[in-house]
């Protein structure tokens, strides 16, 4: 069910104002993206386990209430997923979390996050398979 | 703010504050981020947002005369309302919208000095009350590009004849071709990276205080004349995508008074990953 306009926002602000699962994490594997336009910049720490269970997974970032409200939800939701969750992310997913509005307004803060956590557990796959 | 060549396009955060109740006056927030008005914003306070409001949902270019006339009515604007802008960034946003408001020649627009930061600064009352207004009568002209705004093959034959000055109001570093962004922005914006042939670099915050305010008359001409950029010429300002640069237009037109200057939009976006076109680089 789409997310209301105002939910969305209010969510979003709470986010932004108390990002979840915020800070570097050491012995992690790391990746950094941004989006040119507006300067907002994103770094994911994920540590996996062998299996592919994803034992931590947090983030730091600077950027609006759309980027970084949207990466503290959708990482505090992917908690306890596993590599194979996070290769299969797709960006369309933002619209639930932020909403079609929001969506059609900022879609490259709404996806940012996305596009960070796949390519994080792209070189953790490949750092496992090594 | 005597001095200005043109005080009344800049009101004081007093002035707003004795407004607020003003049914001619229209206060009107624009931030880049999408939802800073959400969070608070002045009692009565309207939001336009550059990317939803006031860009073309799909060509790379702004909105046309009817949609902006929608866009007035649904603000409860008026061709006779007074349009107070404020926003966050030293009001870069807030210049940004201005200048776009000046492409449909809306007479009175203002800037409120020191712009949000200000505001909250001096402590007065910010509201999550989303006003609701009657519906403005507006008509709008057709977008008058010719006057203030600049095309790629129009700077071309500009710097090919050197017939004024070209200010890059980025950052050094992207200046000289050592970034392709600001300072702690991401970098993977453009192909190339340097600056269009002959232009001066004057970044565009050197024109406001810490407090956001604008820099005094005199500072500011000695800010611009110091690098060549005098009222006799006619100048074009330029950036990434034509934000920061709207706001050193507004400076030079307005605070200063130059008669013919123009902000080129396309901007380093389309210089710098357009075919064939002069580069100049530093690095």
């Amino acid at each position: 069910m789409p997310i209301a306009h105002h939910d969305a926002i209010e969510r979003l602000l709470d986010h932004y104002r108390q990002p979840r699962y915020y800070g570097e994490l050491a012995d992690a594997v790391s990746y950094s993206g941004g989006i040119p336009d507006c300067g907002d910049t994103l770094t994911v720490y994920l540590r996996a386990a062998s299996d592919g269970r994803i034992e931590a997974l947090q983030f730091t970032g600077c950027g609006c209430s759309v980027s970084i409200g949207t990466a503290s939800i959708v990482i505090e939701q992917l908690q306890g997923a596993t590599l194979t969750d996070l290769l299969a992310l797709d960006e369309s997913l933002a619209q639930h979390v932020v909403g079609a509005e929001i969506w059609q307004a900022r879609p490259k803060c709404a996806t940012l996050v996305f596009n960070v956590l796949k390519a994080a557990a792209r070189l953790a796959a490949r750092d496992q398979a090594s | 703010m005597s001095g200005y060549a043109h005080p009344e396009a800049l009101v004081e955060t007093q002035w707003v504050a004795d407004h607020l109740n003003d049914p001619k006056v229209r206060i009107v927030e624009s931030d880049e981020d999408l939802l800073l008005y959400e969070t608070g914003h002045i009692p009565g306070a309207v939001k336009i947002d550059w990317v939803q409001d006031l860009n073309d949902p799909v060509v790379r270019d702004y909105l046309d005369a009817e949609r902006f006339a929608e866009l007035m009515r649904k603000k409860g604007i008026s061709n006779d309302t007074t349009v107070v802008l404020y926003g966050d960034k030293h009001n870069w946003w807030a210049t940004y919208a201005f200048w776009v408001f000046k492409l449909f020649d809306h007479r009175d627009v203002r800037i409120m000095n020191g712009g949000r930061a200000k505001w909250i600064a001096e402590g007065r009352p910010l509201t999550r009350e989303v006003p609701s207004y009657p519906p403005g009568n507006y008509v709008a002209p057709p977008r008058n590009d010719a006057r203030i705004r600049a095309f790629r093959d129009q700077v071309l034959e500009f710097v090919r004849q050197r017939k004024g000055v070209l200010v890059d109001v980025r950052s050094p570093q992207e200046y000289t071709g050592e970034r392709t962004h600001m300072p702690d922005y991401p970098q993977e914006g453009t192909l190339r990276g340097g600056h269009i042939p002959t232009a001066v670099n004057i970044p565009w915050a050197k024109a406001v205080n810490e407090d956001s305010t604008f820099k005094s008359p005199d500072e500011l001409r000695q800010l611009y004349a110091s690098q060549g950029v005098t009222p006799d010429k006619e100048v074009i300002a330029y950036c990434r995508i034509g934000e920061r640069s709207s706001h050193t237009w507004f400076v030079l037109t307005y605070l200063l008074g130059y008669p013919n200057v123009r902000n080129y939009d396309g901007s380093w976006t389309e210089w710098g990953n357009s075919v064939g076109l002069p580069i100049e680089k530093n690095v």
